[in-house]
């Protein structure tokens, strides 16, 4: 359904535009350098009626970014759900210049902490490590504006996905009555969306 | 020609336009924004996945066109539609005095937009301005609304428990939806440490239960969704789309218009009656008129003061009915912005299903029995709930698969208090007309100079102290507190600029909501209020739409309007 949305906006690249070579292209220039991506199929599924944003280097931390904020566990994870794509989808659709600079400004910054340990940065790194570099940016970076709104995106495009909602979480739509007294258990897991502020 | 000419079809345009209908009135419903149809234009069945852009509205386009409208909570990208565009309505206030004004353009107005809570007046309320001699005093008790409470309850269906608290008088209310575990844990701890205080379940709108007057218009019960913000296909909640409107439809007596802005009502001198109304189309801007035998204004608080000054005649140089120069003075709100919210401890192993539509409510406690160093007083809401990954999004979570576990759980209980503010009636706080810019129709935008007084600062600090105190008394950790007052019209509950009152010189309207100086001209939103109180208004302006309607009713056909 997502697709559907945003393959139903007027383009805003002119047509003669091959996305989907150009975005193979971008994946392959990623792959020439050495750099293990497995994000291609959801970014290339994703980008059907649109040019991509993030040039493929900062696509390649971003992909690396979201995965290691939101991994896949025993449920599907952020590059599962399409999280990478679907942000560089609203980078175009929804974001303000100043988050599209704040956006890209966290995805360098984590890649340039990432060279310390791999000068190709994050999406070179093994997962353990990636996690060590993106907690240690996380733990500093928790009052910073740009970085704030871009976890809070991560974490809601995921969680708010049919699989972040329904299989991570719980949701119903229509729950069709009130039970203000449920007793909690081992497999209770959290509602998707409360009625929390 | 109409029996009667109503403009507005929000709460209490939609309510007028269902009783004089139901007494056999010809009656002509005019909406300045376009037409909205009930369910087909409501995004309340889309999936959290399935909403355009992720439910998001460009950064950009929201800075162009909705920045006073965005900063609302409930606003969405499935219920944009509901809005105005802030880029096309504008208005103008003094520099450092903001007032927010937060509306919707279309069939049914804010009806669809409403919190829905639903609480009645009482004598404290309607005696309050003679008693301590702020504004013109009440010309009606609660002896004269309470059969009209009763009246609209009934019909519009309010949710509720039965308390006997002489400040919040009870009705006849649908089932009560029930408090979690841990709000009833807060209530038994108010009501432990601070004798006089209490906490209720909400007195809401939604259906929790039907009856044959809900089924009859095809409602059904509340679904629990809290998509209410998006409109309600199921027709659980009420408002003009969902009841009254339809009602009216139904005896065949109803002419609905859309896109017609009233530009000002028509007044013969000879007679002293409004015989119309002039109208601007919307899409065209053409003008045109529409003929009557009464006139009720219900285009809300601001827009009906806009109409009255912009009515200049050589009978009344000041505006419609405005011999008192009462009209658009008086502008009120609830001053929001005092609140605090934490960590409730323990409760670990209790949960909820559903989503209920409305918060827990605090009566008024405040110079209920008892004079504090200030006057009238607060209401509050209180609501607990268990932090999800929301809340944890702007906690240090941390990353990866270990915060991933945890936020799989339901995370702590919170609790949150916060109340809003009588605003004492103060002539200095008014709509007036600017002289110099127009709107795209060419209408003279609202100047609006509404700025909180002493009293009303000193309510917002005593409820601030007050939700803190009763936060901490429960064992709650505080970690957000309220820097109140917010700027007037935050709580989107603006009246006033008409009010009722027994004084002709002193007041616009009458005790049936009929202008002093013109008798078949009636006012019945929240323009007609002669003090704010504490209460959420619209049920007010419910039953005073109800009964002006009545009386309205009679006295045409007494041949005496």
């Amino acid at each position: 359904m997502i697709w559907q949305a945003i393959m139903n906006r007027p383009k805003s690249v002119p047509d003669c535009i091959d996305r989907r070579s150009f975005v193979r292209n971008a994946i392959l220039a990623i792959g020439v350098a050495g750099t293990a991506f497995p994000g291609l199929d959801g970014l290339v599924a994703a980008s059907r009626g649109s040019a991509l944003f993030f040039d493929s280097r900062r696509l390649a931390i971003l992909d690396a970014l979201a995965e290691t904020i939101m991994p896949r566990t025993d449920t599907p994870g952020a590059r599962d759900t399409a999280v990478p794509a679907r942000i560089d989808a609203l980078m175009k659709s929804w974001a303000s210049p100043q988050t599209r600079l704040d956006f890209a400004r966290v995805l360098d910054e984590v890649d340039a902490a990432a060279r310390g340990h791999d000068p190709r940065g994050l999406a070179a790194l093994p997962a353990a490590r990636q996690l060590e570099v993106v907690a240690a940016y996380d733990n500093a970076k928790m009052r910073d504006a740009g970085y704030a709104k871009f976890k809070a995106l991560v974490f809601a495009l995921y969680y708010l996905s049919e699989a972040g909602a329904t299989q991570e979480l719980r949701y119903e739509h229509v729950p069709g009555a009130w039970e203000p007294s449920i007793t909690v258990t081992a497999a209770t897991r959290g509602w998707a969306i409360d009625t929390s502020p | 020609m109409f029996d009667a000419i109503v403009v507005g079809s929000g709460i209490s345009g939609g309510w007028v336009a269902k009783e004089l209908t139901e007494k056999g009135l010809k009656v002509l419903v005019l909406e300045r924004g376009r037409n909205m149809e009930h369910g087909a234009d409501y995004k309340d069945g889309l999936m959290p996945w399935e909403l355009p852009d992720e439910g998001r509205i460009p950064e950009a386009e929201i800075a162009r066109d909705y920045p006073i409208q965005s900063t609302l909570f409930s606003f969405n990208a499935a219920n944009k539609h509901f809005w105005v565009k802030d880029s096309e309505s504008p208005y103008s206030t003094p520099e450092g005095k903001p007032f927010s004004w937060y509306r919707g353009y279309h069939l049914g107005g804010r009806s669809l937009m409403w919190a829905r809570m639903s609480l009645r007046l009482s004598d404290l309320d309607f005696g309050a301005n003679k008693k301590d001699g702020h504004g013109s005093d009440w010309p009606i008790r609660y002896a004269d609304l309470a059969p009209w409470y009763d009246h609209v309850e009934a019909f519009a269906g309010v949710s509720g428990s039965r308390e006997g608290l002489p400040q919040l008088p009870d009705g006849d209310f649908l089932a009560a939806m029930g408090m979690n575990d841990v709000e009833a844990d807060f209530k038994k701890k108010i009501e432990a440490n601070f004798p006089g205080r209490t906490v209720i379940p909400p007195r809401v709108a939604n259906l929790s239960e039907v009856r044959e007057q809900h089924t009859d218009l095809g409602r059904g019960p509340c679904q629990y969704r809290a998509q209410c913000g998006n409109g309600c296909s199921f027709g659980a909640y009420f408002s003009s789309l969902s009841a009254t409107l339809p009602a009216a439809r139904n005896t065949g007596n109803l002419t609905v218009i859309t896109d017609a802005i009233v530009h000002s009502v028509i007044h013969d001198a000879k007679t002293n009656r409004v015989t119309g109304v002039r109208v601007i189309d919307a899409k065209t801007k053409q003008g045109r008129t529409y003929s009557a035998r009464m006139v009720f204004l219900n285009a809300s608080t601001i827009p009906t003061a806009q109409i009255l000054l912009k009515s200049k005649s050589a009978a009344f140089p000041n505006g419609l009915a405005n011999t008192s120069d009462m009209v658009g003075r008086n502008l009120m709100d609830h001053l929001g912005g005092a609140y605090a919210m934490g960590v409730y401890p323990g409760f670990e192993d209790r949960y909820y299903r559903g989503r209920r539509p409305q918060a827990n409510i605090i009566p008024r406690f405040r110079n209920v029995d008892s004079q504090e160093n200030y006057l009238r007083g607060f209401g509050m809401v209180t609501m607990a709930f268990r932090s999800n990954w929301k809340m944890a999004s702007m906690a240090p979570i941390g990353v990866g698969a270990a915060a991933k576990a945890a936020m799989r759980k339901p995370g702590p209980w919170m609790i949150f208090a916060g109340g809003g503010a009588e605003m004492l009636p103060d002539r200095d706080n008014r709509v007036t007309l600017h002289s110099v810019r127009k709107d795209k129709w060419g209408m003279a935008i609202p100047h609006i100079e509404c700025t909180p007084g002493d009293n009303d600062r000193k309510l917002v600090a005593a409820a601030q102290a007050d939700a803190e105190a009763m936060l901490g008394a429960a064992g709650v950790r505080i970690i957000a507190k309220g820097n109140g007052p917010n700027a007037p019209g935050n709580a989107i509950h603006e009246m006033g600029t008409a009010h009722m009152g027994s004084d002709p010189r002193t007041s616009v309207l009458n005790k049936y909501g009929q202008a002093h100086d013109v008798p078949n001209l009636f006012i019945s939103d929240g323009a007609a209020m002669a003090s704010s109180a504490t209460q959420n208004p619209s049920l007010t302006y419910m039953a005073l739409s109800a009964r002006a309607a009545h009386f309205a009713a009679e006295f045409l056909k007494a041949g005496k309007i």
